[in-house]
């Protein structure tokens, strides 16, 4: 206890000195782990007493889960995401999935570095995001309603 | 000696020996030690609660409050900013600088916290300056020692003799309080003559430490104010708690009550931060010592110093002082200046003798002895194992090298006030 606190200080410290504004919260860090199939699902939360509740899934692969305001909204939204999981996995097509979505994080690591490491022509921009509208469009053409395999909660973006 | 008075001494030399070895938290071997005591009847309840101190431990909780709410205002870190930036950056005055600031505030607050509040600024500050901060922080350690052997709630021993002794807050800073400022001035000066080769760094890195913004680290400037108001006014009331006829738990409780009312501070977030650990081992420590008081152990041991010392006060007194410097270097100094307290209030009791210089010398040894070794204070401790874990090691050997020679000489200087303003 006695470390974390000078650690917490001294981030603190350097944060603030950047002129952050820093606010800690006492809380507890909980990981939840699932092993589905010989899969590692795990997720990453924090309790406090502020009533804000930040959950990220780190595994399979890591995605920001959302900030929920009832520690309940939490264990639903966990509860709905391993039953996704359960789904894929049982279809036989999860290693091809975890491959492309890497592809996916992937190309997002790569772009952020292309904009933030180099001088880009702004042809580029558009070029880009073309070829990614076709992914987005092939995406959305897939996802039919006769299609659709889970109705427990309604997808977020398509 | 009777076996009641034989199974108490077995039980307080294991709990002791627990303590001391480490082998067991301290903590858990105090509190088997007193519980143990209950269970074998030699008291009851009744005894039990009879023998805590409330005062101790009333100003120990209250104070561990207030400081638990004054650290989230960015005080220190601010004040250590200022200081760094007044001497313009040059680690050689920043060092004298951190230990008078660091025994300064630990004439207050309880040494540990201070350390713990000094460490990452001193690590951020000597980063800066691309040099090691064990230097610093040995200064800052040291010195924290030091200022809270000046006052009634700067060292637990002193809430300890002041409570058990009758003794106030004045009574403490008026007698200890000369003899601290002339230890302190003689210590930072010391580190930094030992240190001197290490203090040295390029002009170009003191910029650094100009382009820090001590306003930044003022986390919650309302906190501040109403922090450094209630504490100024604890401060007050420690100085007027004996003309007033309060005990100095009344002064730092309730000021730990009104700071968690204006400070609309979150009390489960407060609270947890309250060393329980501590206020256990104190309670645990209170039934066991004195248990030994209540079954005779304690006056038959006073018999024993009075006829070694042939009630001969000076030669009592320097005993004390060196006794406990020396054992407070490798003991803890709590259980021994618990045990201690009965054993004088014995001497006064058996000798009829003016006991007052033995208080002073049973402080300055306990807690200046505290310097000695890594293991003889709490700050030490935990100071070590925090800078381990951010990669600078202090070990046993690194800390008496420095430690020892300086512990005594504190107790060479004390020995002299001593002799020549308390027992002419």
């Amino acid at each position: 206890m006695k470390q974390i606190n000078v650690k917490e200080t001294m981030h603190e410290m350097l944060l603030r000195q950047m002129g952050a504004n820093v606010v800690c919260f006492l809380g507890k860090q909980c990981f939840v782990k699932f092993n589905i199939n010989g899969y590692e699902v795990s997720y990453a939360y924090n309790i406090n007493a502020k009533e804000k509740y930040f959950l990220q899934r780190v595994k399979p692969y890591p995605m920001i889960a959302g900030v929920f305001e009832d520690l309940r909204d939490v264990v639903n939204m966990i509860q709905i995401d391993v039953e996704q999981f359960k789904n894929v996995i049982e279809s036989g097509k999860f290693e091809k999935f975890l491959e492309l979505n890497k592809k996916i994080l992937d190309t997002a690591r790569n772009l952020e570095d292309l904009f933030l490491y180099y001088i880009v022509d702004e042809e580029v921009f558009d070029e880009i995001s073309k070829e990614i509208e076709k992914v987005r469009e092939k995406i959305h053409e897939c996802a039919a309603p006769e299609k659709r395999v889970y109705f427990k909660k309604d997808p977020e973006t398509l | 000696m009777n076996l009641v008075q034989i199974i108490s001494i077995l039980v307080f030399l294991v709990t002791f020996i627990f303590i001391v070895t480490e082998k067991i938290n301290r903590t858990i071997a105090a509190m088997l030690g007193a519980m143990l005591l209950l269970i074998v009847r030699i008291i009851d309840q009744g005894n039990a609660t009879e023998f805590i101190d409330y005062t101790t431990i009333g100003v120990l909780v209250g104070m561990m409050i207030v400081v638990a709410i004054i650290k989230r205002t960015g005080l220190f870190q601010y004040l250590a900013i200022k200081v760094a930036k007044m001497v313009k950056g040059d680690p050689s005055k920043i060092i004298i600088l951190f230990g008078i600031m660091t025994a300064v505030l630990s004439a207050f607050l309880d040494n540990v916290t201070t350390v713990l509040l000094m460490i990452p600024v001193t690590l951020v500050i000597s980063k800066l300056l691309k040099i090691s901060p064990i230097p610093f922080i040995m200064a800052e350690v040291l010195s924290s020692n030091i200022g809270g052997t000046a006052t009634l709630i700067g060292d637990p021993p002193n809430i300890m003799i002041g409570s058990e002794a009758g003794l106030g807050f004045l009574d403490f800073l008026l007698n200890l309080g000369p003899v601290i400022l002339v230890i302190l001035f003689v210590t930072v000066f010391l580190i930094r003559f030992i240190y001197r080769k290490e203090l040295h760094v390029e002009k170009d890195l003191k910029k650094y430490i100009m382009e820090l913004e001590e306003k930044n680290a003022i986390v919650d400037k309302e906190l501040l104010v109403k922090s450094l108001t209630v504490l100024f006014f604890i401060i007050l009331g420690f100085f007027l708690h004996e003309h007033l006829g309060y005990e100095s738990s009344t002064v730092a409780l309730s000021g730990a009550a009104v700071l968690l009312l204006i400070s609309k501070e979150d009390i489960d977030e407060i609270l947890v931060e309250i060393e329980w650990p501590t206020i256990f081992f104190f309670i645990s420590l209170f039934i066991i010592v004195g248990t030994l008081e209540k079954v005779g152990v304690i006056k038959m041991l006073a018999k024993l110093v009075i006829d070694f010392t042939k009630g001969n006060l000076v030669l009592t007194t320097i005993i004390i002082l060196w006794a406990s410097a020396l054992l407070s270097a490798f003991l803890d100094n709590i259980p021994f200046v618990a045990t201690m307290i009965p054993l004088i209030k014995g001497l006064k009791a058996l000798a009829g003798v003016n006991i007052e210089p033995l208080w002073w010398a049973l402080s300055l040894g306990a807690c200046l002895g505290g310097n000695g070794t890594l293991v003889g204070a709490s700050a030490n401790v935990v100071t070590a194992g925090v800078m381990e874990k951010e990669g600078y090691k202090i070990t046993f050997k690194d800390f008496i090298k420095v430690g020892f020679p300086i512990m005594i000489i504190s107790i060479l200087i004390s020995s002299i006030y001593l002799i020549i303003f308390k027992l002419k």
